[in-house]
């Protein structure tokens, strides 16, 4: 177990190697008991699990592992023909978060045919606000995050020209702070995930140069603490999953090189349970699919490579998907060169 | 499942555990069959409420459960306003605020009252304030909770800025480490009338030294003593027109110029920036063949990003000629700053300096004198700022390619103004261990420009280098890549001679045959 400090952790010595196998088999095995406490409980975003396990999988080119029959099925069961959305179980409603882990596997399968894609871009569509912003569903939520969701769903459709992106950009830019970074709607303090859903847009929308990267870039390599690993805010501790939010920002940035890269990937390792596989927010903690998919992310971003040269597949720091099924879309986002060039 | 640590059990807590487990998935079930039943009917009632109240209370994170009672309470408040307004509405408050406790991030619980807020017209914003304050004293870093009270503050005109002020002063007081609080500061200050700095700067620095190593008041500090600063007006700085090419380069980046930006009278100009980015300080246009036709010809320009180069709207200028140049400074921190604002910076870094001779291995005070330094005058303060720096890589290497590059980045700004390094025609920057080469718009005239023996990691900046005959990057850490292969051989249309060697897997056959030709390889 991981001594604790207020904020930062110190770590067990040594990290355990990639136990790729296990991780394998800690995500097929995760959902086989429908009955199972944590699979009910989560119901709520199983859309997005779903998107979690699978990428987590790909990356490890163990897709086959999961009947993709079963995963169709289940993503036609979860979408609402009247709105166009998707929800994340039979009998939720839909929403945009899990409209784009829909559309996300639907991409990851090459199945665009499942259903109506044409009523998803309505969805969307419908849901845009006229300063840019986006609704989470028709209840009136906004949040940065569901521009994220919107844009990368309609990219990832090849519809961006269904919604204003110019005013998408706006919106991004108006959530910025005096660190340079991102918070959840005008106003709202700095935080790396929100960091990662602005700069995402920007990237997808092609806008990523109207940044300040040389000050975000410095506060985001500043999450990185003594442990090697990443918190989401100063003076928060230290989870997986900022291993992914912050060293996605960065490489969209072209500022990868800014934090320790060696001891960000040793605080990730540290992160995994030996005995179940996946991976935690902390060493010691809970495992699940989400902390495992932006455990594996974050390492493959890097081009980790254990001792037996067992490697991920490429990660699109953007889309948290495999790099060969956004080749094949064709898509391009922008990635700015660093160096100071940008 | 954020911060909840692995158990082990024994058997018999297992067996115990799993019991418990079973019979929470079973009522879990039943109810939502029963919610689904009931809302497939239309039977949005009261009974409704107290089912998805007993599964929410359980996780308050099934928005679908939330739109439901929003629904349900809608019908509510049509049935009888008087009774939503008095019974209903504190009963829904009191159940988030219930949820809440249990799970205190809950968007679903959050955003529910926010809906109630604006479906009462902001009836009861004062008592939500008070339990908001009561909320953020639990966990003064609770972003919903300062959300929530933004949101509030947003649509009441009950609490002024000054109040709001106070506030975050109290907050901080009771715990300076609270980034939280600070960043509510930068977003209250440009709403004041009153002249704040002088208070906010004491506050700082008894923040400062309480706690040295906390982030959260050194980067306000920064950032308040910069919002001080006017930024520049974008402007054109730099203007050639040749048979050739068109480059204007601009002191801050701008969108691809318009025909009312810079019109020229040449027909057919397209502009480009070197990376296709969307906002650039450099733009290239080629200019159609036979368009221009004499030498001595003279081109008109005109345009609202003219009148500092030419004073004057409209100007013929000659070809080839470079017209304009650039500024002796390089972005707000580096321009000459009035006297009271270089006093009140030197006041700043006389406590900074104090204290990091108190302290001299915690790294926030060096970096506040580096950047102080580097405000008051980047120029005369070249050997403490290089001094500093070397500090900070010494004790920070986490970020040491961090701090390469901003090396990189004053190295060349000391180049820049160093006319034995840097003249009309040759720029020296060999041998500077530069990573980065920061401001290649500068070098957009340049026709020799030696970039070797340093640590360059990418090619990307060359792409500016529209002008340059000469190129030297030898000796650097440039990988072979696509990118490199693109710049030199695509953006760079005036190379004669090319000086590559020593950086791994260079060669000529990464060249199209035509270039290799054309261009002298070594």
């Amino acid at each position: 177990m991981a001594a604790s400090l207020s904020t930062d952790i110190i770590l067990p010595n040594p990290p355990p190697d990639l136990l790729l196998p296990k991780h394998a088999e800690f995500l097929s095995r995760y959902g086989t008991s429908k009955e199972d406490y944590e699979y009910c409980m989560t119901e709520f975003l199983r859309m997005s699990g779903m998107y979690w396990g699978l990428t987590a999988l790909s990356l490890m080119d163990k897709l086959d592992s999961v009947p993709p029959s079963d995963v169709i099925a289940f993503i036609q069961d979860c979408f609402d023909e009247t709105t166009g959305g998707f929800s994340p179980a039979k009998d939720h409603d839909p929403h945009v978060l899990y409209t784009l882990s829909a559309v996300q596997i639907i991409a990851m399968y090459d199945e665009f045919k499942a259903v109506d894609c044409s009523k998803i871009v309505s969805f969307i569509q419908s849901l845009q606000q006229a300063d840019g912003s986006f609704f989470g569903d028709q209840y009136g939520e906004v949040d940065i995050r569901f521009s994220f969701c919107a844009v990368a769903t309609l990219s990832l459709l090849k519809k961006l020209d269904a919604i204003n992106a110019r005013k998408a950009a706006d919106f991004i830019l108006s959530c910025q702070n005096f660190d340079g970074g991102f918070g959840s709607k005008p106003g709202s303090e700095s935080h790396a995930g929100l960091i990662y859903c602005a700069v995402g847009t920007l990237s997808i929308l092609k806008e990523v140069d109207r940044i300040n990267s040389d000050l975000l870039g410095w506060w985001l390599c500043e999450r990185q603490l003594k442990s090697g690993g990443f918190n989401g805010r100063p003076e928060k501790l230290p989870d997986v999953c900022y291993s992914w939010w912050v060293l996605a920002s960065l490489t969209i940035l072209g500022r990868q090189d800014w934090i320790d890269q060696k001891a960000l990937i040793k605080f990730i390792l540290s992160c995994q349970d030996t005995s179940t596989g996946g991976f935690a927010d902390r060493p010691g903690d809970v495992v699940d699919p989400f902390h495992t998919l932006f455990g594996l992310g974050a390492l493959s971003l890097l081009g980790y490579q254990d001792e037996k040269l067992l490697k991920l597949k490429k990660i699109n720091p953007v889309f948290c998907m495999s790099q060969d099924i956004i080749d094949k879309l064709e898509i391009e986002v922008q990635i700015l060169p660093g160096g100071g060039a940008s | 499942m954020h911060g909840r640590q692995r158990v082990e059990l024994s058997p018999e807590e297992e067996a115990k555990k799993q019991k418990e487990r079973e019979a929470k998935v079973a009522a879990y079930q039943f109810a939502m069959k029963k919610i689904i039943e009931k809302r497939s009917k239309g039977e949005l009632d009261s009974q409704m409420l107290s089912i998805t109240g007993q599964v929410l209370a359980a996780n308050p994170d099934i928005s679908t459960l939330w739109n439901i009672r929003k629904d349900t309470l809608e019908k509510l408040k049509k049935a009888d306003l008087s009774d939503f307004m008095d019974t209903v509405v504190p009963k829904e408050l009191e159940f988030s605020a219930f949820c809440l406790k249990s799970n205190p991030k809950s968007y679903g619980a959050w955003y529910h009252r926010c809906w109630l807020m604006k479906e009462t017209e902001f009836a009861r914003v004062e008592e939500e304030l008070n339990h908001c304050s009561k909320f953020l004293t639990y966990d003064d870093r609770n972003f919903h909770g300062w959300d929530y009270r933004r949101f509030l503050l947003d649509n009441c005109s009950l609490v002024t800025f000054e109040e709001e002020l106070q506030f975050s002063t109290d907050k901080i007081s009771s715990n300076f480490s609270n980034f939280s609080s600070w960043h509510l500061r930068s977003k209250i200050l440009p709403h004041l009338s009153k002249d704040y700095l002088e208070e906010e700067l004491e506050l700082i620095r008894n923040a400062a030294f309480t706690d040295p190593k906390d982030q959260s008041s050194w980067l306000y500090h920064l950032w308040l003593l910069k919002s001080q600063l006017k930024k520049d007006a974008p402007q054109l700085r730099v203007l050639q027109v040749s048979k050739v090419h068109v480059i204007a380069c601009f002191n801050v980046p701008v969108p691809m110029p318009s025909m009312d930006d810079i019109r020229i009278e040449i027909p057919g100009i397209i502009w480009k920036s070197p990376l296709n980015s969307g906002r650039s300080k450099l733009w290239i246009a080629n200019t159609p063949a036979d368009a221009i036709k004499d030498s001595d010809v003279q081109v008109s320009v005109s345009g609202k990003y003219i009148k500092e180069l030419f004073s004057s709207d409209s100007m013929g200028i000659e070809l080839d000629k470079l017209h304009g140049k650039f500024d002796s400074y390089f972005d707000e921190d580096t321009k000459p700053k009035t006297p009271a604002f270089d006093k009140l910076l030197r006041e700043e870094l006389a406590w900074v300096e104090e204290l990091h001779e108190l302290e001299p291995e915690i790294k926030w005070p060096i970096y506040t004198a580096m950047t102080l330094l580097r405000m008051i005058n980047f120029v005369e303060f070249k050997p403490q700022i290089t001094e500093y720096l070397d500090k900070l890589q010494k004790i920070d290497p986490k970020r040491t390619n961090y701090y390469n590059d901003l090396r990189s980045k004053f190295v060349i700004e000391w180049i820049l103004l160093d006319k034995a390094k840097v003249d009309e025609e040759i720029v020296d920057l060999s041998g500077l261990e530069l990573t980065s080469i920061y401001y290649p718009e500068r070098f957009c005239y340049h026709r020799v420009i030696d970039c070797s023996r340093n640590k360059l990691k990418n090619a990307a900046s060359l792409a500016s280098f529209v002008n340059c005959h000469m190129l030297d990057i030898s000796n650097n850490q440039i990988p072979v890549n696509l990118t490199l292969v693109k710049v030199l051989q695509g953006l760079l249309p005036n190379l004669k001679c090319i000086k590559s060697s020593g950086n791994q897997g260079f060669g000529v056959s990464m060249f199209s045959k035509e270039f290799a030709d054309s261009v002298k390889i070594v």
